[in-house]
């Protein structure tokens, strides 16, 4: 539950605040102080940094925690381990001890020795010694033990496995290992013994008989050899792992792994010693007594008064977790770079297109509309400088349409200036051609008298003109008479020809008569042949002139023919004649036609002279008529020679005026023309 | 009205052989063919005067026509030839021809001369003409107003006879 809270809770609140914080900035417009790059690069680091490095600090922790519990472990397993291996060490030395104690040969010696006070060189004794002494060398030997003492029950040492010893005879019975021994199975300190000129420890058991009496002690002594090799094994230890035991004095019982000639000459006092003093084991983080903060455990070795030690030094320790605070800083470290290259970047992006805009914004502040944004980007900025762009464009194009609108009304103000000119001008000789007209005008008055005149004067001729025409009316009908005579005697003639005609046609009847004959003539002398050859030799006379009356009528048929046709003739001619002749009746008829139209009309003629005279009055009427409205067009012309007059005066007005506009028109080009586009 | 010539033709017939002897036509026109009929086999010549029609006869006879008190049979020979019907004008004539059964009038469209052919220029007919104008046809000669063709006319009249 800590864990979790540790790992989990805490740092999120931590990121929450943070960011919390980080917005609240933003919000205070804090950040837009700065330019917008810089502010991007900060939101972004701060935004990137806040959860890496909680999330860093919270990994740290919780690998030291895990790094400190398995090493905690380690050093206990790893002292535990050695302490036990030295308490069963300890415990077989004791177990040698005190099976030593219970042999018989030993115990019949200390008997010997200490209730009988057989001397050791009684010959049926000192056989025994010796074979106990064998014995105790034999053991010793064989365990490794550096020495096995029997004591008697006064506290001599009386016999020794190594033969000859200096020892033997030396009375312990005032020290407190003999003391203590007496009543059971004792382990000394381990102490400097001046005659094996080594540090060693003694281990006595109290030697009884069957009966129950004590008979002395046995005393093992135990080199410290063997625990040390325990002790010296690193296994596990890494560089600086090191196990020693301390002794109730503090001291040093075995070598430390950095100092020399330790034993019993190093003092310890160090927090794991003295808890394990007081019979407690653990473990802690304290300063050894090389005064370098180590892992220790400790733990109190049973038998005797002395605390093992594991120690690790904290630095070795937590090597690993500074590996990795070294590999996650230059992470760290990396991300910063990346995300500031980013940042940089992403914010150069970002602020580029601004920049442009910036930029392009300062030539039109200039009222120099002629640079484009050209930078491509599709987000808010980038919509933003398309605006921009549409909105230069347009604002372009305004300012051409205004130019070319200016230049435009300048070059009509210009236009109209010179056309008010030409107005003014034209309005005079509009004047003038007035004055003209009005003059024109009493001309046509004057020509207009001529005309009544002159219209008079047409009167009097179709009077004239009127006498004239019965003359001729008169003439006309005498002509008519002779034309009547001339038709009278051509019908006349007519009615020759057709009595002509009709003779010519009686010769026709009679020739057709001739003919008639001929042919009758014709037929008998054919008949007239046919009987002469019926005659015979008698007939051809006859029938010779047969053949010639037979010609004759021929001849006869012939010539009447020809006549008939002369006859023919004539009477075609005869009646071409009288066609003509009826043709020249009709012509005569047609001239006296022909002479009356003349007569009807030289008589229209005469309605038409009265006409004339008549319409001449009427002119002189019109004419005088049109006089009066001439002078009336001559008033009006005055009217409006007055009327011109104030228009030329309002042109001239105008004119001014237009030369004004078109100054400001100049103006208004030049003021709009300082804009590029 | 003599001519010498004539009359020195007219006297040489009887001393002539056959091939130098003169025979007399009468030319007749169908038309404007001109066919001739020997001399000796006509009667007289005549104009066409009241024909009456008798029904029920052979198409190419016209009918009868009384002639000076005689009743003649009048043939219009144009049939006959296959060339059509004779029409009655001022030109057209009778021939009155002297048969075997009686005079037969012949209706022709006009009557042009006597011709005087010697024996000699007849011609025999063509070989082109037909069985039934062969029979008819004795010859063909030339004369002063062209080709004339000369009639059998009894064989003519005879074969009609036969074959009705």
């Amino acid at each position: 539950m800590r864990d979790v809270y540790e790992s989990l809770i805490i740092p999120l609140s931590i990121i929450v605040i943070l960011n919390v914080a980080l917005f609240i900035l933003i919000k205070a417009r804090v950040l837009q102080r700065l330019s917008l790059s810089k502010n991007l690069i900060a939101v972004l680091l701060a935004v990137t940094l806040i959860p890496v490095i909680c999330i860093v600090v919270v990994n740290e922790r919780k690998i030291s925690s895990i790094l400190f519990t398995e090493i905690c472990e380690k050093l206990v397993s790893v002292g535990r381990t050695r302490a036990l291996f030295i308490e069963a060490t300890l415990e077989e030395v004791k177990l040698d001890t005190e099976s030593i104690a219970k042999n018989w040969i030993v115990m019949e010696v200390l008997r010997q020795i200490s209730l009988e006070k057989t001397s050791k060189t009684d010959p049926n004794f000192s056989t025994t010694v010796k074979n106990a002494q064998g014995h105790l060398n034999r053991i010793a030997t064989t365990k490794g033990y550096d020495d096995i003492m029997l004591i008697s029950a006064e506290g001599k040492i009386e016999l020794t496995s190594t033969e000859h010893s200096a020892e033997v005879g030396f009375d312990v019975s005032s020290d407190d290992y003999f003391k203590q021994g007496k009543e059971k199975t004792y382990f000394t300190d381990l102490f400097y013994n001046k005659f094996a000129n080594n540090n060693l420890m003694y281990v006595v058991t109290p030697c009884i008989d069957a009966q129950g009496r004590f008979v002395g002690c046995v005393i093992v002594e135990v080199g410290m050899r063997r625990l040390y090799n325990v002790l010296a094994d690193r296994e596990g230890l890494e560089e600086t792992g090191e196990t020693y035991i301390v002794n109730r004095e503090k001291l040093m019982v075995s070598e430390s792994r950095f100092l020399k000639d330790t034993v019993l000459r190093v003092k310890v006092d160090t927090l794991g010693v003295n808890e394990g003093l007081s019979g407690k084991s653990g473990v802690a983080i304290y300063p050894d007594y090389r005064n370098v903060p180590v892992f220790g455990s400790w733990h109190p070795v049973k038998y005797t008064n002395w605390v093992l030690l594991a120690e690790l030094d904290e630095a070795e320790a937590f090597a690993p977790v500074g590996i990795n605070r070294l590999y996650q800083i230059v992470l760290v470290a990396g991300a910063i770079v990346m995300v500031v290259i980013v940042a940089i970047f992403s914010a150069r992006a970002t602020v580029r297109p601004v920049h442009g805009l910036i930029a392009v914004s300062e030539y039109i502040g200039k009222g120099d509309f002629s640079h484009d944004i050209t930078i491509q980007s599709y987000d808010e900025i980038g919509k933003l400088i398309k605006v921009f762009q549409y909105m230069v464009e347009n604002l372009r194009l305004l300012i051409k349409q205004t130019q070319e609108s200016i230049s435009r009304i300048s070059s009509v103000s210009v236009e109209m200036l010179s056309s008010s000119e030409e107005q003014a001008s034209g309005s005079a000789e509009l004047a003038a051609s007035v004055g003209e007209i009005t003059a024109t005008i009493e001309e046509l008055s004057s020509s207009a008298k001529q005309v009544a005149v002159n219209a008079e004067s047409v009167a009097k001729i179709a009077g004239d003109s009127e006498l004239t025409g019965n003359q001729g009316k008169e003439s006309i009908s005498e002509s008519i008479h002779i034309m009547e005579e001339i038709k009278e005697t051509t019908k006349d003639s007519m009615k020759k020809v057709a009595s002509f005609s009709e003779k010519s046609q009686k010769i026709g009847d009679v020739l057709s008569m001739i003919r008639e004959i001929a042919s009758e003539t014709h037929l008998l002398a054919l008949n007239a042949s046919i009987e002469a050859s019926s005659a015979g030799e008698y007939g051809k006379r006859f029938s010779v002139v047969a053949a010639e009356v037979r010609r004759l009528a021929e001849r006869t048929k012939t010539y009447a023919e020809e006549i008939k046709n002369v006859v023919s003739e004539i009477q075609a001619s005869t009646g071409a004649a009288v066609l003509s002749i009826e043709q020249s009746v009709k012509n005569v008829d047609k001239g006296v036609g022909v002479i009356r139209g003349a007569g009807q009309a030289i008589d229209s003629n005469l309605e038409l002279i009265e006409k004339t005279s008549g319409a001449s009055r009427q002119i002189v009427m019109a004419t005088q008529q049109q006089r009066s409205a001439t002078e009336q067009v001559a008033a009006t012309m005055k009217e409006i020679a007055e009327v011109v007059k104030q228009s030329s005066i309002g042109l001239k007005q105008f004119t001014v005026a237009i030369a004004d506009l078109n100054k400001l028109a100049d103006e208004f080009k030049e003021m709009v023309g300082k804009y590029k586009t | 009205m003599t001519d010498g010539s004539k009359n020195h033709a007219v006297a040489d017939v009887p001393q002539g052989n056959t091939e130098e002897e003169i025979r007399q036509f009468i030319g007749i026109r169908f038309g404007t063919e001109l066919y001739g009929i020997p001399i000796e086999k006509t009667r007289e010549i005549t104009k066409p005067l009241q024909i009456t029609g008798i029904p029920g006869t052979l198409p190419h006879v016209k009918g009868l026509m009384n002639l000076h008190g005689e009743i003649l049979c009048v043939v219009d020979v144009k049939i006959l030839l296959n060339m059509g019907k004779t029409l009655v004008t001022e030109k057209s004539r009778i021939v009155v021809v002297k048969t075997g059964e009686g005079p037969v009038g012949i209706f022709c469209d006009e009557v042009a001369d006597i011709y005087d052919i010697l024996t000699k220029d007849i011609e025999p007919p063509l070989s082109t003409l037909s069985k039934e104008m062969d029979v008819s046809m004795k010859g063909q000669t030339q004369t002063r107003d062209g080709l004339m063709g000369i009639l059998d006319i009894e064989k003519l009249l005879m074969k009609q006879e036969e074959e009705s």
